[in-house]
């Protein structure tokens, strides 16, 4: 019975979604590295902080 | 100090705090903004897809309520999750997301609002507080992204899920649909006449409202269906019937016969003027088809309990040689139906025998909705009707005129009565007519009998020496195909048989070999 629940075809199509969305976020990372997009930005954070601090390095 | 001093110290500060604070802290915040925000769509996209809120759930009440009104309601049944519950859910997810961060920052802001601050620490904590508001705002930010993300992988896998059920809807909605035209299988109701091209079924979990009025692969499901009770049903009425469900009309939700809209479903309705002998003709008929099934071993039996007593009744009468008694005119006509088994083959025979009084009356014509939904008529002749051998058997049998029961009109009456309505529906140019001239056994005994042919152009070519041209015309024009037949309707004598098989011959009805066979 599934008043007051869910049925389990939703149950099973949640589950679905779910797992295509740990993918999702699992693949966006792994794209991220792999095309170097995040490498890049790695860099120009650290270039900017490396750009700021650097002031210091006179002092 | 003079002012200007603690300018110019105020705008090196702030110029240091620029450089050596503010950007490099604001790099780590926006970072750690974005984070907060994907784990905050993380947390709502979890909590909704492995929680069991019941609100946010699309429930065969809200189906229901959001039907559009037709002339069936809408299944009490659950709709497919990726038909519609998908997109509830992602939307549920996205509004989540977003909608705590006004609130956040609203109550942020009045805790900063409410605190007595002086000029000075506001100042010194300018390249500070700034990075973190930057911070703050990339909140919604990582929110969409993480959205966009999850938002991609849900399109994908309802996406994937479409591709299969889609085509799967489609080929075995195909299969199912040409299975039932091939058979010719309708769900025609005896009570009220309706011809759907699917029953309704009763879910078994024995609950009020419980009729699933089309359980085709739809919406609600492409191999099973969840009925709002919970219970798991079949999409298709194969399938339905195999399950054993319960058969209803849709429209007047009298149980129909099991084999309802899935075996070759054929109707017969009879006309005539009362006293013509359609009710002998029709216990004749029923009788010779029972014993020629019964001889090969064919399954042959009434559909439901009602058709049942009058087979039987009809069948007693005709082998005891009574005469049937006349059909009640106040009683509406239900169907007499018929189930035939033979092998993997199932068929459903409807007869429609109604009061003769009923075609005379025009405003009653509603009780003869039947005979625009059949494909097949049949017109009872009472040659005894006949002013030419009315006025001979007064002259030479007059026994024979009380001995044949004569119907009081002659057989155009009923006819124009019915084929009015029919013209009316457009329906009259599809259907076959058969036109059967009755009690030969009796007209055999008169002169003008002898000259009544047995072939379909003799006795047509006799109906119009009889002065029945009228009606041979009008039958001619209004049907798709007419054909005359001749009949006695008594044991032992010239068989209906013959009449039923050429009506029906265009449907895929299993008839009884011997007939099949016959001449045609």
């Amino acid at each position: 019975m599934t008043d007051g629940g869910i049925p389990p075809g939703h149950r099973a199509g949640r589950l679905a979604v779910l797992l295509g969305v740990v993918l999702g976020f699992g693949g966006v990372p792994a794209l991220i590295v792999v095309s170097g997009a995040g490498a890049a930005v790695v860099e120009a954070g650290a270039a900017i902080m490396s750009w700021s601090w650097g002031f210091l390095w006179p002092f | 100090m003079a002012v200007w001093v603690w300018i110019v110290l105020g705008l090196a500060y702030l110029c240091l705090g620029l450089f050596f604070i503010t950007i490099p802290l604001a790099v780590l915040t926006v970072t750690a903004g974005a984070l907060v925000g994907v784990g905050v769509t993380v947390w709502y996209t979890a909590a909704v897809l492995l929680g069991d809120e019941r609100d946010i759930l699309i429930t065969p009440d809200d189906h229901v309520a959001a039907s559009p009104d037709g002339p069936m309601p809408a299944d009490f049944a659950w709709v497919g999750y990726f038909v519609a519950q998908v997109r509830r859910d992602a939307m549920v997810v996205t509004l989540r997301s977003f909608r705590w961060f006004p609130e956040a920052s609203r109550s942020a802001w009045r805790f900063l609002r409410d605190r007595d601050f002086s000029l000075s620490v506001a100042a010194l904590a300018v390249p500070v507080t700034v990075p973190v508001l930057v911070g703050w705002l990339f909140v919604p930010v990582g929110t969409a992204a993480a959205l966009a993300v999850a938002w991609a992988a849900g399109a994908v896998v309802t996406g994937l899920v479409w591709s299969v059920r889609l085509p799967a809807v489609v080929v075995l909605g195909l299969v199912d649909g040409s299975r039932r035209r091939r058979h010719r299988a309708d769900a025609a109701c005896p009570y009220c006449y309706h011809v759907a091209p699917l029953p309704a079924y009763l879910c078994p979990g024995g609950h009020a409202g419980g009729l699933h009025y089309d359980l085709r692969r739809h919406h609600q499901g492409v191999w099973l269906r969840r009925c709002a009770c919970g219970e798991s049903l079949p999409t298709g009425v194969r399938r339905a019937r195999r399950r054993l469900l319960r058969a209803y009309c849709p429209l007047c939700r009298e149980q129909l016969s099991p084999d309802a809209g899935v075996a070759t479903d054929v109707r017969i309705a009879l006309l005539g003027t009362g006293g013509a002998g359609k009710t002998s003709l029709l216990a004749a008929t029923v009788s010779e088809l029972a014993d020629r099934y019964d001889a090969e071993g064919t399954r042959f039996a009434a559909g439901n309990r009602a058709s049942r007593q009058r087979l039987e009744r009809l069948r007693a009468d005709f082998r005891d040689g009574r005469r049937v008694a006349l059909t009640d005119p106040t009683v509406p006509s239900a169907g007499l139906l018929l189930h035939v088994v033979r092998g993997h083959r199932r068929a459903l025979l409807q007869f429609f025998d109604t009061s003769g009084d009923v075609f005379e009356v025009p405003t009653v014509h509603d009780d003869l909705a039947y005979v625009e939904y059949a494909r097949t008529l049949l017109l009872v002749v009472d040659p005894f009707a006949l002013e030419t051998v009315r006025a001979e058997a007064r002259e030479t049998r007059p026994d024979l005129l009380e001995h044949a029961h004569a119907a009081g009109r002659g057989p155009e009456q009923a006819y124009q009565g019915v084929t009015v309505m029919l013209r009316n529906s457009h329906v009259a140019h599809r259907q076959r007519l058969a036109v059967v001239v009755t009690k030969t056994d009796l007209l055999r005994e008169l002169k003008v009998g002898e000259s009544l042919g047995h072939t379909s152009a003799e006795i047509r070519d006799w109906l119009v020496r009889q002065r029945e041209d009228n009606l041979v015309l009008a039958a001619t024009r209004d049907f798709r195909r007419v054909r005359y037949f001749r009949c006695s309707s008594v044991r032992g004598g010239e068989s209906p048989l013959d009449a039923v098989r050429w009506l029906l011959s265009p449907e895929p009805f299993p008839f009884p070999a011997e007939v099949r066979n016959s001449d045609d």
